[in-house]
């Protein structure tokens, strides 16, 4: 009797184990980083330095780590490490990226046009990129809900999410809106009275289901003998406006393309008086105009490092804006919008120590990483090289702000996702290496 | 009357200084001079006399009426140049109506760049600020157009286009006629193109209307050099008439003369084969623009002796193709012997030649080939290396002092001369904007 309870016990332990064993495989690894240069993204750099990364988490950081046994080694003497870049604006892994056909799409959700294979997502990871914010584009006022995404390319798309992220809305302004010619608004007066119309909508609706709520949990009385006898109806659900209550409750961000300073102004108004300050705007050329306006709302301003001219909302685009948003205390993150310029965030990022006075080589780097966790707000977890931090790590042959640095290794919670010895290089190529789904893929 | 006195001995002073006619001078000293051509000089001092350089050495005397710039720890190289853009003819990308690179016809070898060029664009402040000291401005065709016109090679300084031009045609452009298979014809900017109808893409068989494009040109040569003949002989009264005018062969006088090299536009391995061809049926120089592919047949193009100008290093490979495809294509060309310079067709984006110079050189290129293919190499292909592109006594003083490596995104120009002029760095639109929003009183 006893025999059979204790064997029991062990079968059930071994399957535990087992899945146990499989959730760590699918979600997280360990690795143990030595040393390297490490750039960690708080202002600390650790020279000779050691990351020990446990169950995808990073479990130890510093010198004179020892490598726990079966931890798989990365000798990283003479490279540079820093954590995984965040491109806080790509339309990356998306089959569809405007739904312009209404002036609020905010029904849609960006993670119904999910493409897991897009190999852009691997282009980027060869660019130390871990993780994208990829977005509705900006046809319309209310664009879609978002989707964040880790780059574990070759994985199930479900993988790639993170499970304690937020949602977000994309709105746009300005002329990508206004091009349309036959869609209500045709310049940026309309656009405010959408913005503002819907919102108007939005708060009666969320004041019915409150009501309603408050009713189920008999805060208010039922306001018939109806009521009383069969509960209260609850209104009717409209997906827009579910959107929209939940920015209005604070629950889902709000990012919005905007070009041109009083464009961004009015939406910091405008949003002010239902009591929602913008998460962010995008590329927000003009930003430095309204720098303290920006850090009054707490508005994160996400930009191009020097994109600009190629129309005329583009015209006062100034490369100096990440250094004087930083110094008016406007968190800011340089993103790239294109499947090209993803691949180089890193040297965008160091153009900011060009333009202008007062950046910090951290500060260069948070551009990339920290702020635009920060943005995300998952700076709990990714962003800068930290215990408990998740174990993406961008690893460098040189200064990552060096334009003689390339990256070699990318690591997602301790999984190397690229790996330049085992990619397709234009050397090995031309010595008659063929793409092969494995090579591309460079994922164990 | 010692007011009068002083006065008059202040006039009789500065008519003294005119009248011997003292050029301007400036020694930089102490800093690390790279001079492209000749090596590396520590310590060394660089004197500018005029518009040219006068002096370079670490034992060179400082010239008593010299002004001196302290050099140490900074570094001094030679201007860069950006040889195919839009600079000047084209301001906003979006903005038709500052469009003039295109002009409507087939064969524009009439049309002059530096007569529609805008000397006050926006962009000659940031190229300035950039460390890019000279452009050459490029014409180009519309819809099934051959020639384009001449190019202009402009300095970044002067108030005028007299001021601004360094040499005046200084090359052809020509946009090769497709063979068909190869691809798309490579075209840069953007500008307003007459779309050809159905009919007339389905009725022409492209191989046939490229070979009649191209007898019609080597037509145009023959004539051209028939048309010297008839000038030089009624100039020597060998003939009692001057040829009829012709405004079309007078634009090919110095191309047939071998004086100006011809920069044909040409993309896809089958089109540059029948390029090189074409080349040496016509004995004309030339240098590959656009050039998708050149990589392919870089040995082809090293014997035929045709650099060419490398626009694609921010371009996304293929699916199939290395991820690092277009990072590496430039140490390949490199190693193969076909000499090449960077360009960026759009003018917006001219702050990121340095930086295209430099991705190069962490995928293989070496470092020096990296600079010259900004500086040097550009001047030999335009055959103006006798006046530009490195830093050489008797050069024009195109002077760029630096806090650092110039193709460093980090980096930072210090101080520049432009023809022994030394620039206001701060001319620079953006740098304005900077400094005005930073002034903006902090917003209680």
């Amino acid at each position: 009797m006893h025999g059979i309870k204790f064997k029991l016990v062990v079968r059930m332990s071994l399957v535990c184990l087992a899945v146990l064993g499989f959730s760590i495989s699918a979600s997280g690894q360990d690795l143990f980083i030595s040393n390297a240069t490490i750039l960690t993204g708080t202002g600390e750099t650790i020279e000779n330095g050691s990351i020990l990364v446990r169950n995808g988490k990073i479990a130890q950081l510093g010198t004179n780590l020892s490598v726990p046994f079966g931890v798989e080694v990365i000798d990283a003497a003479g490279l540079y490490v820093m954590p995984g870049i965040i491109d806080a604006h790509s339309h990356l892994a998306a089959s569809g990226i405007n739904e312009s056909t209404t002036q609020n799409s905010a029904m849609a959700d960006i993670s119904d046009a999910i493409v897991h294979d897009d190999y852009g997502m691997y282009r980027a990871l060869a660019g130390g990129v871990t993780a994208i914010h990829t977005l509705h584009g900006s046809a319309n006022v209310f664009g879609s809900k978002d989707e964040v995404l880790k780059l574990k390319w070759g994985r199930p798309w479900e993988e790639m999410l993170i499970p304690d992220n937020v949602e977000g809305l994309k709105m746009a302004l300005g002329e990508n809106v206004t091009r349309s010619e036959t869609r209500y608004p045709i310049s940026r007066l309309g656009q405010e009275y959408v913005i503002r119309s819907y919102f108007r909508q939005a708060q009666e609706y969320k004041r019915k289901w409150d009501e309603y709520e408050a009713k189920l949990a008999g805060e208010i009385p039922p306001a018939n003998e109806f009521e009383q006898e069969f509960g209260p109806i609850p209104p009717r659900k409209d997906l827009r406006m579910e959107t929209l209550k939940g920015v209005l409750e604070g629950k889902i961000r709000v990012h919005i393309h905007g070009y041109v300073n009083h464009e961004m102004a009015m939406a910091i108004r405008v949003l002010g008086e239902f009591g929602v300050a913008p998460t962010s705007f995008e590329h927000c050329l003009e930003g430095y105009m309204i720098a303290d306006e920006l850090a009054e709302a707490g508005t994160v301003a996400s930009l191009f490092a020097d994109s600009w001219n190629y129309k005329v909302e583009a015209s006062r685009a100034i490369p100096f804006a990440a250094a004087l948003l930083t110094e008016r205390g406007v968190v800011v993150n340089i993103h790239s919008d294109s499947g090209e310029r993803i691949r180089r965030l890193n040297l965008d990022a160091a153009k900011s120590l060009r333009y202008g006075e007062g950046m910090t080589e951290t500060d260069a780097i948070r551009t990339v990483t920290l702020n635009s966790a920060i943005y995300l707000k998952l700076q709990h977890r990714m962003g800068t090289l930290e215990v408990g931090k998740d174990g993406d790590i961008s690893v460098w042959d040189a200064h990552p702000l060096s334009v003689y640095s390339k990256c070699v290794k990318t690591i997602i919670e301790g999984v190397i996702y690229f790996d330049r010895d085992k990619a397709l290089t234009t050397e090995k190529w031309l010595q008659g290496a063929k793409p092969t789904d494995k090579i591309i893929g460079g994922a164990k | 009357m010692r007011k009068i006195t002083t006065l008059i001995a202040i006039l009789l002073l500065i008519g003294a200084i005119s009248a011997v006619g003292l050029a301007q001078q400036y020694a930089i000293t102490n800093a690390t001079i790279v001079t492209v051509t000749r090596g590396t000089i520590y310590n060394g001092t660089l004197i500018i006399e005029g518009e040219k350089i006068a002096a370079i050495g670490t034992s060179v005397p400082v010239p008593s009426g010299a002004e001196i710039i302290d050099g140490t720890g900074l570094f001094i190289f030679p201007g860069m140049i950006d040889p195919n853009t839009d600079l000047g003819l084209t301001e906003i990308g979006g903005v038709t109506q500052s469009q003039d690179q295109v002009e409507m016809g087939t064969y524009n070898t009439f049309i002059r760049a530096s007569q529609g060029a805008d000397p006050n664009t926006i962009m000659k402040g940031i190229a300035r600020y950039n460390g890019i000291t000279s452009v050459i401005t490029v014409p180009r065709t519309s819809g099934q157009g051959v020639f384009a016109g001449h190019e202009v090679l402009f300095n970044m300084g002067g108030w005028t286009v007299d001021e601004m031009t360094d040499k005046d045609p200084v090359s052809m452009q020509m946009t090769f006629p497709s063979f068909g298979s190869g691809g798309a014809r490579a075209r840069g900017g953007g500008g307003r193109q007459p779309e050809q109808t159905a009919a007339q893409t389905q009725r022409e068989d492209p191989r046939e209307r490229a070979e009649q494009v191209l007898n019609t040109v080597k037509d145009l040569f023959e004539n051209t050099k028939l048309y010297i003949k008839a000038q030089e002989d009624y100039a020597a009264k060998r003939s009692p008439a001057p040829p009829e005018l012709d405004l079309t062969l007078e634009g090919l006088i110095p191309v047939v003369k071998g004086e100006i090299p011809l920069t044909i536009t040409v993309s896809g391995v089958d089109n540059m084969r029948e390029a090189i061809k074409f080349v040496k049926d016509t004995n004309v120089k030339a240098v590959f623009a656009g050039a998708t592919d050149a990589f392919r047949i870089a040995d082809e193009l090293a014997e035929a002796g045709i650099p060419i100008l490398y626009s694609q290093l921010l371009t996304t490979p293929g699916q199939n193709d290395p991820y690092d495809l277009y990072y590496a294509i430039p140490s390949i060309l490199d190693k193969a012997g076909v000499k090449f310079a960077f360009s960026i067709s759009g003018a917006s984006g001219i702050q990121n030649l340095p930086f295209m110079a430099g991705m190069a050189a962490a995928y293989g290129l070496p470092k020096d080939a990296a600079l010259k293919s900004v500086t040097i190499y550009p001047a030999e292909m335009y055959g103006v290396d006798d006046i530009l592109g490195s830093l050489e006594v008797g050069k024009l003083a195109n002077v760029v002092v630096t806090n650092g490596d110039m193709l460093e995104p980090a980096t930072k120009v210090i101080h520049e001369f432009i023809r022994g002029a030394k620039v206001d760095l701060a001319d620079n639109w953006q740098y304005q904007q900077y400094l005005k929003y930073l002034a903006r009183p902090i917003k209680k």
